[in-house]
């Protein structure tokens, strides 16, 4: 019998336990040339995080808090952008329209800008973050709402529904999947623009910080990787409750059916 | 006790699709319904049949003509609930359970929590669904899931049933068996119900009377009664009577009507 576990479970932890003793054998630093110096072995890295565990913890919260406040944020103003361009079409896709282009502009390129608007280092993170996420859910929160059955609709019509019920009680409940959609677009995307944002910030704390400044001084390269391998343990911890929390509330959807 | 509750005058359907193609979907119809009266409006795509029962449902507006339910527009029908209307697809709401799902309508209306329990629970009992309350309309089977659509649409009591085409996507023997729920419902409640179908023996054997429409030109073709004894029972299904209603049906239209299709 297939087994579901083997495709979910054992299959990536192998292929992450062969590719770390590949590293840590250097295999793939002997087959493409690479120095100890430009990807220390995975036992150093770890060595390094558990050396300044402490300091990894302190930077991760600063990266954390306005990571996951400009995350909501930015969630909570696109899905309003969605909802308001689904009851008036033509103003509120305009918003939506604005929203997907200020949310093309590169992160790299709004990130110093913004580092110079707000003088307090969690202010100009929050707002790079809450804008760099506000697009993908407006996007996929319209999507949502408006992917209705035809005939979804038309029995609400039947049963003299208001369009603030339809809203409600249809269109809303029934953008939840897409609404999860979004919140696992945003949370990379979230990630990467605290990084960045911390990358270009004149202030000195934060991972994406610790991980320029590390990487820069000659003896300090493995403690460098143990703060990228912290932003990336941090990542995956928000992606994972995202997931648990969609399998929580769309239990219903056809995505997350188990039979 | 020839009440009428829909009376249709010289309507008209034309569907424009704005680059001056135009197509006549309901010429000139004239029609009565009777209170309590099981009528089917039979006919193949495109003959206007579902237009017809969305322009009485009020969810299209007909190019001219009138229709009267129990003295109101369809507009003030629908708005005072005197349709129920059930489609083809169930269209159930996959977050809320079966029950959530029959509250639906009373909830909009503001039925208090209470109140509409006890009704959709009664509700549930009527598609022999009791004890299903609490699934979720993906646990369902497609036949369990259109019962839940009837429920729903029996949940505000309306007095009329407005039904699409809602058996064609159950298979055969599923289809059977909601024939004889939906008979049974009828001739406890007494309801109106209008019945779309694109299927004769569904027609003959559900109705009081089978109006029939045929495409290319859309016009309806002819209204039949039909003489079964009710209440109908499934060796109906066998006997010749039920075979001389649909063959005089399909006298109707079949000359031309394949060469229209």
């Amino acid at each position: 019998m297939y087994d579901k576990r083997i495709q979910n479970f054992v299959l990536p932890a192998g292929a992450g336990i062969v590719l770390i003793l590949l590293l840590q054998l250097q295999v793939i630093h002997r087959i493409f040339g690479i120095s100890l110096l430009q990807l220390p072995l995975p036992s150093s890295v770890i060595a390094a995080f558990l050396d300044s565990f402490g300091k990894i913890i302190q930077n991760g919260w600063a990266t954390l808090l306005p990571a996951l406040a400009g995350m909501i944020a930015g969630a909570a103003a696109g899905y309003l952008v969605a909802a308001f361009a689904t009851v008036f079409r033509t103003g509120g896709y305009g918003a939506l329209f604005i929203m997907t282009l200020v949310n093309s502009v590169p992160i790299v390129a709004l990130a110093p800008l913004m580092n110079r608007w707000f003088e307090i280092p969690f202010t100009a993170k929050f707002a790079v973050i809450a804008v760099a996420s506000s697009g993908a859910m407006a996007v996929n929160a319209f999507h949502g709402m408006n992917d209705i059955e035809d005939n979804a609709l038309q029995m609400m019509k039947m049963t003299a529904a208001t369009g603030r019920q339809i809203l409600f009680k249809l269109r809303m409940p029934a953008s939840l999947p897409n609404v999860f959609t979004g919140f696992k677009v945003i949370v990379p995307v979230g990630m990467l623009a605290a990084i960045i944002s911390e990358y270009f910030s004149g202030k000195t704390e934060g991972l994406g910080y610790m991980i320029k400044y590390c990487l820069k001084v000659g003896n300090m390269k493995q403690t460098g990787w143990a703060y990228i391998l912290a932003a990336a343990v941090l990542s995956l911890i928000i992606y994972a409750a995202v997931c648990a929390l969609e399998t929580r509330f769309t239990g219903w959807h056809v995505s997350q059916r188990t039979k | 006790m020839t009440e009428k509750v829909i009376e249709i005058r010289n309507l008209n359907m034309i569907y424009s699709n704005g680059k001056g193609n135009e197509k006549k979907v309901i010429d000139n119809l004239s029609l009565d319904i009777e209170k309590g009266e099981f009528v089917s409006l039979l006919g193949p795509s495109g003959c206007g049949k579902t237009t017809l029962l969305r322009i009485i449902a009020d969810l299209l507006a007909p190019t001219s003509g009138e229709v009267s339910v129990a003295g109101s527009s369809p507009r003030e029908a629908r708005l005072s609930h005197k349709y129920g209307m059930v489609f083809q697809s169930p269209a159930l709401m996959e977050w809320r359970t079966v029950l959530e799902n029959i509250e639906l309508p009373l909830e909009i209306q503001g039925v208090s929590r209470k109140e509409r329990r006890v009704i959709a629970e009664k509700q549930l009992e009527t598609v022999d669904l009791a004890g299903y309350g609490n699934s979720y309309p993906a646990e369902l089977s497609g036949g369990m899931k259109q019962r839940v659509g009837i429920a729903r649409a029996l949940s505000m009591n309306p007095e009329i049933l407005l039904m699409d085409e809602p058996f064609s996507a159950l298979d055969e023997f599923t289809k059977e068996r909601l024939h004889g729920d939906l008979l049974r419902i009828w001739e406890r409640t007494e309801k109106t119900i209008v019945f779309v179908t694109h299927n004769i023996g569904e027609a003959v054997y559900l109705s009081d009377r089978v109006c029939v429409f045929s495409s290319n030109p859309a016009r309806l073709a002819g209204v039949f009664d039909v003489p079964l004894a009710r209440p109908r029972e499934h060796v109906m299904l066998k006997t010749e009577e039920y075979y001389t209603e649909i063959a005089k049906i399909r006298e109707t239209f079949e000359e031309k009507f394949y060469e229209n299709i």
